[in-house]
């Protein structure tokens, strides 16, 4: 099939949000369609379904050049680069130079952490599992040098310390900039290199790279932004890369290797005759560890979830104008890799991975039901949600709770973009999680953590798509830091 | 494009990286040598034909005459893809990026910040020059005169920290001195590095961030980066390498030199943000309002001080000045990593020239389109070449049989004269091809002229009278006589002889 030319782009510009997805009857149609649908520039997907590996793309690398986008172009994979920093430590705990139960300051003496219990008591499976309360997205630039992890950790005094290591789920970047450091100590490498020897090289993924000078010589998408259906997309400037990130979302690569990846941890760490972890520590990953949602967890790197008892490993990714997706069922032996090149990928990488495990495993999750609010519930609920980027005010409004977010500028704190929903309580249990029903943010959930502390017993967090904030009153620092724009990675 | 594969073998399908693939082919292997330029009526015309004639994978040419600009363009962006040059496309522009670093620097030097002749080590004491004579005396001016005298060109890798620039310059004690500063000229990308540590020192700020709001933003130069990861956002050229012309071109890896180099090399960018960068150079230092240098710093710049090159062009702060009868050029050029590229502008005549081309042969091109343009803007043609005799024994040391794959070049001398007489050979029976091609086109004979290099040649008559045949001497430990003959961009390397 051709690329889609100027004038069908022009045309889904301008279409109303479409209803429902069609009954594509190939992977290639699927892609083609949501690609459409979504108003995203280029989508590549490969499923390894019993024994086959299927690929296909839709759309283009750039809309500035058009290039027509190939299955092998080279994509950020953002946040699924976490499931390579934990798969590069976990060598380190396979070979005895790493405990996961050792407080990270045996690794990292000079921590700076301002809470002392959390400082002494975080340890490594804290962090692969994002279980250790630290507040995660902070980003910052530290330059481009091999000293930026140190940087960044050296002003980790700022991070607010939302809960007692372990005691949560809370989703969080900065805690891989700490496990890339460990790591950048215990191998005496660059986090890059460590991971190019330890697990690129050994596994095969010639596709993956680290560094845009690398991709630039290659196949690769370039990211979008759509800041509204009207304005249409543009291209996303700079090419997000902060070197201290990079173990937390920073790597780049294929479907067809991000495919590969995942087959490597199916097949119990050993791929090919090279055995990265062993068969056990591949296990642990896949194994939940901490509670993240309705239906989810965190083992050591991997979220999992699971539906009618079969478990689905897998991860996201977000980086500037790029959406990623990863996901591997291991009873299945099933997996699928989705890079998207723009903001609303994550749409279409949701609708064309529930095709795919309807058409190819004839599994489908059926979307949770609405059930009545509790209205004594929803006023507990109600009042003012601040992290430093973000600011949510929830408000009870009978059936459901009306959100209203106010980004912040975590440089200076001013008010930046709006957005507004609605949140109804689902089906979750005997748990109250309310899920966005439009917008943005549709099908996230909110889910309300009771963690008193003494100086606020009745302290209650709100956790929206895996973040977490405080409702106000909460202990505040001063802010002193100056950060770049947030960016989920 | 959307493809559903299914495999048969049950194994997964390993896409291959672009780099891997057979590098395309686009030499025209027998194709003869190119015989004069054809009379171009536009600069489209023009670039889209001399693209071809020298086989370059892409070129972009932006001219600047009399209140237009015209942009031309041919040929693909890389060798891989196939996208077409367009006007956006970014090139990397490489030592041209040392107008720039010395333009910021004296811009620091008009506001009393730093001084041209001060000694560096008032900025850098810790400076490790081994010759303690150099170390003390070397000045911001003998660097951007490449008078320095220190060895100039070492690519280590030295990080992508901003601490690359310190660590580069921590290293220079290794460095030999070949001359006293100021003594002599020899061109010396490593004096570039240190005068990016000397304006990082002064301002406190990373040498690319004085670039950008020094120069991109004020000029508007909005296509021009440093750095792989903002220079993937735009459409770019990728360079390409000719190592062996029976292989044709292969993609430039590494993409780009380590940080260090940015300020003797590392601006991405189009033709078009050059000839608005020149005409601030021209215009005294100041475009559409913004001032980016005072008049007298700018035309300093363009005060030649030390000759360098031809008998018409001398050195002056960053700009080579060629001063042609009734025509004076500013020049600089630049050649990294699969690029070639230059800048050239008089401006006296408002003519400003620009030229990006990604592939190794890419001066050819560019030298011919500026010819090209001399006579169809300004109707100038350059000066002749002046003859000079050299002895029968040179002449008879650059004598012999020159190969290139299945081009041969046979060298000889008549009484007066060197004879080239070049022909293709068929394959199969190593003999003579009967391409029906006359005589003429392939026998020619040559005089040597005036030239920095010492044997340069141009045919003296006949349809191809002015074409320039370069003999290189190019020994090697093992081969002592070794040498190149170049001609339209091509070399050969000797194969038999010398036949005295």
């Amino acid at each position: 099939m051709a690329t889609r030319s100027e004038s069908e782009n022009d045309a889904v510009e301008t279409a109303a949000w479409p209803e429902g997805r069609p009954a594509y009857t190939s992977l290639a149609a699927a892609v083609q369609g949501e690609a459409a649908r979504w108003n995203v520039p280029g989508v590549a997907v490969a499923v390894y379904h019993e024994g086959e590996l299927i690929e296909a793309s839709a759309g283009v690398t750039s809309i500035a050049t058009k290039v027509p986008l190939q299955p092998h172009a080279v994509f950020q994979i953002g946040s699924i680069s976490k499931v390579f920093a934990t798969t590069l430590a976990l060598t380190l705990v396979d070979e005895g130079k790493l405990d996961l139960d050792e407080p990270v300051i045996t690794y990292v003496p000079e921590l700076p952490l301002a809470d002392a219990e959390a400082r002494k008591t975080i340890t490594m499976r804290h962090l692969l599992s994002h279980s250790s309360g630290l507040e995660g997205d902070r980003f910052g630039d530290y330059g481009r040098g091999d000293d930026a992890l140190d940087k960044a950790i050296a002003r980790f005094d700022i991070l607010e310390q939302w809960f007692r290591p372990g005691e949560a789920f809370a989703y969080c970047n900065t805690g891989f900039y700490l496990v890339g450091l460990i790591t950048n100590r215990l191998t005496g490498k660059s986090w890059e290199a460590a991971l190019q020897e330890r697990v690129l090289d050994p596994w095969g993924l010639s596709e993956t790279v680290l560094f845009a000078e690398d991709a630039i010589t290659r196949h690769h998408a370039v990211g979008h932004f759509l800041p509204s259906r009207e304005a249409g997309l543009v291209i996303a400037r700079p090419y997000w890369n902060r070197r201290h990130a990079t173990p937390a979302g920073g790597v780049l690569s294929t479907v067809g290797d991000l495919v590969t990846f995942a087959q490597a941890h199916l097949n119990g760490g050993e791929l090919n005759g090279a055995r990265v972890l062993k068969a056990e520590t591949a296990q642990l990953m896949q194994t939940p560890f901490i509670k993240a949602g309705v239906n989810r967890h965190y083992g050591q790197g991997w979220s999992i979830e699971t539906h009618d008892g079969v478990a689905q490993i897998g991860h996201g990714g977000a980086t500037d104008g790029f959406r990623a997706n990863l996901t591997a069922i291991p009873e299945k032996g099933f997996v699928i890799a989705q890079l998207t090149n723009a903001d609303p990928g994550r749409t279409a990488m949701e609708q064309i991975e529930a095709w795919a495990l309807e058409h190819y495993l004839g599994i489908t999750h059926p979307k949770a039901p609405i059930v009545p609010a509790d209205a004594s519930r929803l006023d507990a609920i109600a009042g003012v949600y601040t992290r430093h980027s973000m600011r949510t005010t929830l408000t009870a409004a009978g059936d459901h709770l009306a959100a209203d977010v106010t980004l912040l500028d975590p440089d200076s704190g001013e008010e930046g973009g709006q957005r507004t929903f609605a949140a109804y309580p689902i089906d979750a249990g005997d748990e109250w999680v309310y899920r966005v029903d439009s917008g943005e943010f549709a099908g996230l959930t909110m889910e309300f953590l009771d963690l008193p502390t003494a100086d606020d017993p009745n302290r209650l967090l709100l956790r929206l798509a895996g973040r977490v904030a405080a409702k106000e009153p909460a202990p505040k620092k001063p802010r002193r830091r100056t950060t770049k724009k947030a960016t989920d990675a | 494009m959307a493809k559903d594969k299914a495999k048969d073998s049950g194994k997964t399908k390993k896409a291959k990286d672009v780099g891997e693939e057979a590098p395309p082919v686009i030499a025209e292997e027998s194709a003869t040598w190119p015989n004069g330029r054809p009379n171009y009526t536009s600069l489209a015309a023009a670039v889209q034909g001399e693209t071809a004639r020298f086989n370059i994978p892409g070129v972009q040419v932006a001219i600047f005459h009399k209140g237009t600009l015209d942009v031309g363009v041919a040929g693909v962006a890389d060798l891989v893809t196939k996208q077409p040059v367009t006007p956006e496309t970014i090139f990397q522009i490489g030592s041209i990026s040392k107008i720039f670093t010395t333009t910021v620097a004296l811009s620091l030097v008009d506001e009393g910040k730093l001084d041209l002749d001060t000694p560096i080590v008032t900025w850098v004491p810790e400076l490790p020059l081994a010759d303690e004579e150099a170390r003390t005396t070397i000045t911001l001016r003998h660097i951007f005169s490449h008078s320095a005298g220190f060895e100039g060109d070492t690519f280590e890798d030295y990080g992508r920290g901003t601490d690359s620039v310190l660590k580069a310059v921590l290293d220079f004690g290794k460095l030999e001195q070949w001359f006293r500063p100021g003594e002599l000229f020899s061109y010396n990308n490593n004096g570039f590095v240190l005068a990016a540590l000397v304006m990082e020192r002064v301002t406190g700020q990373e040498f690319e961030q004085l670039v950008q709001e020094r120069i991109f933003t004020p000029l508007k130069l909005e296509s021009s980066v440093y750095f792989a990861e903002n220079a993937i956002t735009y459409p770019h050229a990728l360079g390409h390498f000719l190592k062996k012309r029976e292989d044709g071109y292969e993609i430039a890896k590494p993409y780009s030199f380590p940080r260090q180099i940015n300020a003797p090399g590392g601006i991405i960018g189009t033709a078009a943000d050059l000839v608005r960068f020149a005409q601030a150079h021209a215009n005294g230092g100041e475009l559409d309002g913004a001032r980016i240098l005072k008049q007298e710093t700018a035309e300093l710049m363009q005060t030649p001080i030390i000759n360098s090159w031809d008998q018409y062009t001398s050195y002056g702060q960053g700009w080579w000045i060629s001063e042609y009868p009734g025509l004076r050029v500013v020049v600089h050029g630049g050649s990294t990593l699969g690029f070639k590229a230059t800048l050239r502008f008089s401006p006296e005549e408002d003519f400003f020239f620009a030229a990006l081309t990604n592939g190794d042969p890419g001066a050819s091109a560019y030298e011919s389109l500026w010819e090209w343009a001399l006579k169809h803007y300004l109707d100038y043609e350059l000066p002749e070449n002046e003859p000079i005799e050299l002895g029968k024994k040179e002449l008879d040391g650059l004598t012999g049989l020159y190969a290139r794959q299945n081009m041969r070049i046979k060298v000889t001398r008549d009484k007066k004269h060197i004879v080239v007489r070049a022909y293709d050979i068929d394959p199969e029976s190593g003999e003579e091809k009967d391409d029906g091609r006359p005589e003429s086109s392939k026998t020619f004979r040559l005089e040597p002229f005036a030239s920095q290099r010492p044997f340069d040649f141009q045919v003296i008559d006949g349809p191809s009278k002015g074409t320039i045949f370069q003999f290189l001497p190019r020994p090697e430990k093992d081969d002592p006589d070794r040498i190149l003959i170049r001609v339209g961009g091509r070399t050969a390397a000797r194969a038999e002889g010398p036949f005295a």
